[in-house]
């Protein structure tokens, strides 16, 4: 154990004492370069009892003037602080370009978490002890010096808090961002090599999206490899965050029952909808440069693809997962060029109506190109080619300005393989597990049922689940979630490196395609499920998209 | 929120239950039940509290509540139940559940098991928060308990913590039926911060060289709450039996409980001091200071203010840390349950707690 002797100055009771302070550096292992030993207990935690324990540190928000740090990520900090999980010795400090004061970002943040916070409104003696941790930076992203300023100002807050030199970094800026940040940070030597700094640990979260193809990705990968370890990186998709998309492994691994028929015995496909009544809004830029392959298919629809396709980890560790997940997506068969156009649909949103009021086109949102080829719609149909999943389409579907926000996953069983009771021609329903992740979250299964009388015609009848009926209360925000298992070196829920770039290598032909060629656009009014093509790439294989 | 309330026969309840959902199915009330949550408690005025637990609990987790309330004073032979249904008013649905009370005099409490069996909610958990002292030798509780698939204690209610100990101890050892207690329950705020604090290897070395631990409660009772020790027994017992500590004796001192324990460093003493404050809920941990044999100490006070505010001042023979401010999550009435009604299993380090109570009988509580 090394012991650094330092003094600082401690206000007590308005009166100022020099006081000796002891920080006790410990020897052990940085958590990023040894894996925790489950057999080696402390006394005082209860496994599944006991709350997890957060290490002392300081969360400086790249960005924090944006709309992400006072809609998110400051209300998911007050609700860690206000149900206890974040450590005493805690600081947020807010790094962005604009020059202000710590007051000023305080009174921004507050009125942030009066508004967004999913508890409102703000517990005002909490918020007083609370925003004597947040702080403000003022700093060009591109300014060594102002990286420098961070590193002292860093490590006077480490003295006055006793957050012990540890960092998370959360890059809530643009993408072209990140290197330079990452790069500034490792000159400032506020990135800690792992293998040599193991008293104290440095962690980055990157927002999406991660590169724009997979070339981009690489590249981006290869940038932040010489500043940082891959365990230091923390992709975040916040739709892992959510407790409806972590409870499809509980869901199907805590319950024999559905397990037993996952596969292609018994499973004739699978839809995925992520369906948004709302248009980008705000986003033009952002959205002219990603659209909606980037921003929602190739990030958040895989992973629910993953998690749903995905065989049983050997254990809940972080690598098990990952690994599992993994596997799903190098197995998906690539899509062949005769597919571009069959198996590969996308739309862009014309005017329309949404809740009965006139809406805009996406060539007349704000920021966009009146002669734009961005799609705001991509359905899709693919192959798992596993021995689990051989032979089962999986329809991925995702649109902006359809009838209603709506993400599911639904899970289409096989008919019965001798039928009873079809009824001159007409086929039964198909069983139906449809696993809702957002609104209403839940899950409901349709069964077939016997409607009371002597003609025995069988009605479709479903079970519902509601979690919001049984859980009343309010779920944690996905993003409280996330940023405390990074505070705790938990990655899990974060996108590996290789799902990235397997997602990557499957969407970026596609992308190469219809950069080349010119969509017939706009094809779907606002309003509807999208356009006629979507329907056709199901329709085709005798199956249609549900109405949800 | 109770939503409607009928008093009806004991063959009716079910009928009863049906008529009031039927009537509601025009409006916005989801009819919801995460498990059996059965209540039993003798009519007093502490009756009314244990009422309001169950509200709490349904808020959180929508329930069918059965709530059995017995008059052992009276003489009479009678067995009243009514319906009603419970509304949590939160969230964005209108969740509401069952409540069926029952209540019945001395004479005809056994005839209650036989009204509750047939209402309970088949594949759904059944709870039994037994708000009395279970080392009595009570017919219905042995007979409720035999389908509980978790027993919620409350050892407020208790006059012999020792007897309650070895009670919960024999009940789970023949039973394998998990248990709880509520007081055990309202330290869990404690034991996560004493594990966060003492997480590292040398702050846990310190510790297991503890020399001294004081600890001081709130010792001012309320109409409800009267064994104001129990919080700190329990939290003093937990720290020595997960440390190995082994138990030496017990003896009292004017007013302060002491405790001996002897570790394979030294001799340890645990000394337990009531404080009088009106403003603060009875039985609540106000300080805790650990002193180790070389001169480290760890002083944690509650703010008398902001209770749920702890700040540990942390020095030895040549330096002092600053002081550092933990929060708890702020607690309601009805808090302890409904983490306990979460928590699945027995806690194993609670049934060391017991163990190392049970048959202290100089325990002497109340």
């Amino acid at each position: 154990m090394k012991r650094k002797s330092t003094k600082i100055i401690l206000k007590i009771n308005e009166a100022i004492f020099w006081v000796s302070v002891t920080i006790l550096l410990s020897i052990n292992m940085s958590p990023e370069a040894q894996a925790p030993d489950p057999t080696c207990a402390h006394p005082f935690e209860e496994p599944g009892i006991s709350g997890k324990i957060v290490e002392p540190c300081i969360m400086v928000i790249f960005g924090a003037t944006g709309d992400l740090t006072a809609r998110k990520l400051m209300p998911a900090l007050y609700n860690l602080a206000r149900e206890g999980q974040l450590p005493p010795q805690f600081a947020c400090v807010g790094f962005a370009r604009r020059e202000k004061s710590h007051e000023a970002f305080r009174q921004e943040m507050h009125d942030a978490i009066n508004s967004f916070s999913r508890v409102k409104p703000i517990d005002e003696t909490l918020w007083a002890h609370f925003k004597e941790h947040i702080f403000y930076h003022t700093s060009e992203f591109h300014e060594p010096e102002g990286y420098n300023r961070l590193r002292t100002f860093l490590q006077e807050l480490d003295n006055q808090l006793g957050t012990k030199g540890n960092r998370v970094f959360y890059l809530s800026t643009q993408p072209s961002f990140f290197p330079l940040i990452c790069e500034n940070l490792h000159k400032a030597e506020l990135i800690y090599d792992i293998y040599q700094t193991q008293d104290k640990w440095s962690r980055v979260i990157i927002e999406k999206p991660f590169g724009h193809d997979l070339n981009s990705a690489y590249s981006l990968q290869n940038e932040l490899v010489h500043f940082l370890s891959e365990k230091q990186i923390y992709r975040i998709d916040h739709y892992l965050g959510k407790e409806t998309v972590q409870n499809i492994l509980i869901f199907r691994f805590a319950n024999s029952l559905f397990e037993s028929l996952w596969n292609n015995r018994y499973i004739d496909h699978i839809q995925i909808t992520v369906a948004e009544d709302i248009g980008i809004g705000s986003r033009g830029n952002f959205f002219e440069e990603a659209g909606l392959l980037r921003d929602i298919v190739q990030n958040h629809m895989m992973q629910l693809l993953c998690l749903v396709a995905m065989e049983p980890p050997v254990s809940l560790a972080s690598t098990a997962i990952h690994d599992e997940k993994a596997k799903v997506v190098q197995a998906i068969r690539p899509f062949q060029e005769s597919d571009y156009e069959t198996s590969v649909i996308r739309g862009q949103y014309d005017a329309g109506f949404i809740n009965g009021q006139d809406v805009v086109g996406y060539r007349q949102e704000k920021n966009v190109s009146p002669t734009s080829n961005v799609e705001t719609y991509v359905a899709l149909r693919l192959f798992i080619d596993n021995w689990r999943w051989a032979g089962v389409p999986f329809y991925l579907r995702a649109g902006k300005r359809l009838p209603k926000r709506a993400t599911e996953i639904a899970i289409v069983f096989k008919d019965p393989p001798l039928v009873l009771f079809q009824q001159e021609g007409k086929r039964n329903e198909p069983n139906t597990l449809a696993i809702r992740i957002q609104p209403d979250e839940g899950t409901s299964l349709k069964i077939n049922c016997k409607v009371p009388g002597p003609s025995s015609p069988i009605q479709p009848v479903k079970m519902d689940f509601r979690y919001g009926s049984y859980f009343g209360m309010s779920p944690p925000e996905a993003y409280e979630r996330l940023i405390l298992d990074c505070m705790l070196g938990d990655n899990t829920l974060f996108a590996r490196e290789d799902e990235v770039f397997n997602s990557w290598r499957l969407f970026t032909p596609i992308l190469e395609h219809w950069t080349k060629t010119k969509a017939d656009f706009p094809n779907y009014k606002s309003g509807t499920w999208g356009p006629k093509a979507g329907d056709e790439l199901i329709t085709r294989d005798k199956r249609k998209w549900r109405l949800i | 929120m109770t939503l409607t309330t009928q008093v009806v026969s004991p063959a009716a309840i079910q009928d009863t239950l049906n008529k009031i959902w039927e009537s509601l199915e025009t409006t916005n009330v989801t009819r919801a039940s995460l498990f059996n949550l059965i209540f039993y408690c003798k009519k007093n005025n502490r009756t009314a509290y244990v009422q309001k637990l169950a509200q709490k609990v349904i808020e959180k987790f929508p329930s069918r509540v059965i709530f059995i309330a017995v008059d052992t004073q009276s003489k009479e032979d009678f067995l009243k139940t009514e319906v009603s249904i419970l509304s949590s008013s939160k969230g964005e649905f209108d969740v509401a559940c069952d409540y069926i009370q029952i209540e019945a005099s001395g004479p005809s409490q056994l005839r209650v098991p036989f009204v509750v069996l047939p209402h309970i909610l088949p594949d759904l958990p059944i709870y039994l928060a037994w708000a009395e002292d279970p080392g009595l030798d009570d017919p219905l509780f042995n007979q409720l308990n035999t389908f509980a698939s978790r027993l919620i204690f409350d050892s407020e209610t208790t006059d012999n913590l020792a007897r309650f100990c070895t009670t919960l101890m024999q009940n789970y050892e023949t039973t394998h039926t998990d248990i709880a207690d509520l007081n055990w329950a309202r330290i869990e705020n404690w034991r996560d911060l004493l594990s966060m604090v003492f997480y590292s290897e040398e702050n846990l070395d310190r510790m297991q060289h503890a020399k001294q631990i004081a600890i001081t409660f709130n010792a001012q009772e309320s109409q409800f709450f009267c064994h104001t020790r129990i919080q700190a027994v329990y939290l003093q017992a937990w720290i020595a039996c997960q440390l190995n500590w082994e138990f030496k004796s017990l003896r009292t001192q004017k007013e302060s409980m002491l405790f001996a324990y002897q570790s394979k460093y030294s001799p340890i003493e645990v000394s337990l001091t009531p404080i009088l404050n009106a403003k603060l809920p009875p039985g609540l941990i106000l300080s805790l200071a650990i002193t180790t044999l070389d001169g480290h100490t760890y002083s944690f006070s509650r703010d008398l203010e902001q209770i749920h505010r702890i700040t540990l001042h942390s020095s030895d023979t040549q330096s002092c840390a600053l002081p550092v401010t933990y929060i708890f999550q702020k607690a309601e009435s009805g808090h302890s349950l409904v983490k306990e009604v979460t928590h699945r299993g027995t806690s194993k380090h609670f049934l060391k707690v017991l163990n190392l109570l049970k048959n202290r009988e100089n325990l002497g509580i109340c």
